[in-house]
């Protein structure tokens, strides 16, 4: 330790907001683990039946699945829309 | 004597506050432990035991369909428009493009007073774009045909440190930074008034993303501290924090049912988080992947996870089973940034080969 890291650490005040910086620090964890444990939880059971459930219901009129049932749709397919080249 | 006083005063003052700080230690570890063993009894079953009885996805085929090429430098984020048409993208050369997906046009150029425009977000009216990165500034460009769009540009945000992401709630009206100073702010975009700000994170905030549920009133964000953490935009809380990964966290997105989100990583792992669990319910790995991920992004109904990595390619996951289901070759460096168009016809990839691809 330096000598002026020495004289700072005998200093009562510096002590004082150093404690008091690790003190907020301390209750700033406490808090939100309070919060946490005061949240409602689901079993994951329940949870990932429902995510399921939304992506089979939904994966019908996924186009990047299910592709477009005629190319034509598609306004990416090949060709169309490209810019107009003036030869 | 005075002195003596006062010091006498302050060692009282830290002995207290020592036996506090203890008190408030313990209590730490009593929650945690609770929280664990709670966690731990709610987790019954994995999801990938139960999806393995699901069909699985069957005669996948995206193609790549268009190379937009303008960049002058690597590109680092990109956004489409709820057109489904338009992209905006920005770049390391300090310069923002606004592209027409259909044609490859490049309708709007906007150059920055910076290099590193890590970010980029299309306004849902379609009528303006935002951007920013080392400048710690998020400005907002007007989008119109007849005038130059630098002239009527405006800075909306100032963080002490650099953009790293920009996203508009669902109107013009707001729009949400994640910074390099590791913290989020909520904007209001014509005053360019804080509304909020959000502390927590323990390092640079990477990515957020807002809730798609109808309320819309809660984000993710991820960051360098390897936490993804939940906020209330309302009050400035983080309302969950989820752990888990062994890296910085660089792209995180919520899944379209709202109940959960995903997470890519540098170490080289996406992951699934429940929100309702509150917990990870599924990762994406294989032994071979080494390399981390710069971003993710569902297909429209969550089935599929599109991840783009620091490889050069972009891997598409079965979100449920857990298993790769196709990965795509194109890029000529890492795929730093991705997005499904709003519709979910096609996917958008910003590379740090200078180019973006449409595949669909």
């Amino acid at each position: 330790m330096s000598r002026r890291g020495q004289h700072l650490a005998a200093d009562p005040h510096y002590q004082m907001s150093r404690s008091q910086e690790k003190l907020e620090q301390q209750q700033a964890i406490v808090q939100q683990l309070r919060l946490e444990a005061s949240l409602g939880r689901l079993p994951v059971s329940r949870c990932i039946e429902e995510l399921k459930a939304h992506c089979l219901q939904h994966q019908t009129r996924d186009i990047l699945i299910t592709g477009f049932a005629d190319q034509k749709e598609n306004p990416f397919a090949k060709g169309k829309n490209k810019a107009c080249v003036i030869l | 004597m005075l002195t003596f006083a006062s010091n006498m005063a302050s060692d009282l003052k830290v002995d207290c506050q020592q036996e506090s700080i203890e008190a408030l230690t313990r209590e730490a570890e009593t929650l945690k432990a609770k929280l664990e063993e709670e966690k731990a009894k709610l987790g019954d079953v994995e999801l990938q035991v139960v999806a393995q009885r699901l069909n699985n996805i069957q005669g996948f085929t995206m193609k790549p369909r268009r190379v937009l090429k303008g960049h002058q430098g690597k590109v680092l984020c990109m956004d489409w428009s709820q057109d489904k048409r338009h992209i905006v993208s920005s770049s390391q050369d300090g310069r923002m493009l606004v592209w027409d997906a259909f044609t490859t046009n490049k309708e709007h150029a906007m150059t920055m007073p910076t290099t590193w425009v890590m970010a980029c977000a299309y306004g849902p009216s379609g009528t303006l774009v935002a951007c920013g990165g080392l400048d710690n500034k998020c400005t907002i460009y007007p989008l119109t045909l007849e005038d130059d769009p630098t002239a009527k540009k405006r800075a909306i945000a100032t963080h002490t440190s650099y953009l790293s992401c920009c996203t508009f709630t669902n109107s013009d009206h707001q729009i949400l930074t994640g910074s390099g100073d590791s913290t989020c702010a909520l904007w209001d975009v014509e005053s360019g008034q804080m509304i909020q700000s959000f502390h927590g994170h323990m390092g640079d905030v990477m990515s957020v993303d807002i809730s798609p549920s109808e309320s819309g009133t809660t984000f993710v964000s991820g960051g360098c501290d390897k936490l993804a953490n939940v906020w209330d935009m309302r009050t400035g809380d983080c309302v969950q924090q989820f752990e888990g990964h062994e890296s910085d966290i660089n792209s995180v997105r919520f899944h379209p049912s709202g109940d959960a989100f995903a997470t890519g990583s540098d170490d080289a792992t996406c992951r699934l988080f429940d929100l309702r669990a509150d917990r990870e319910v599924n990762v994406y790995r294989k032994e071979s992947i080494i390399f981390g991920w710069n971003s993710v992004d569902f297909s429209v109904s969550g089935r599929l996870l599109f991840g783009g990595s620091n490889d050069y390619t972009v891997n598409v996951w079965d979100s449920l089973k857990a298993l790769r289901l196709s990965v795509l070759y194109g890029h000529e460096n890492r795929v730093s940034c991705l997005g499904v168009s709003p519709d979910g016809t096609a996917l958008c990839t910003g590379s740090w080969d200078f180019t973006l691809r449409i595949w669909a």
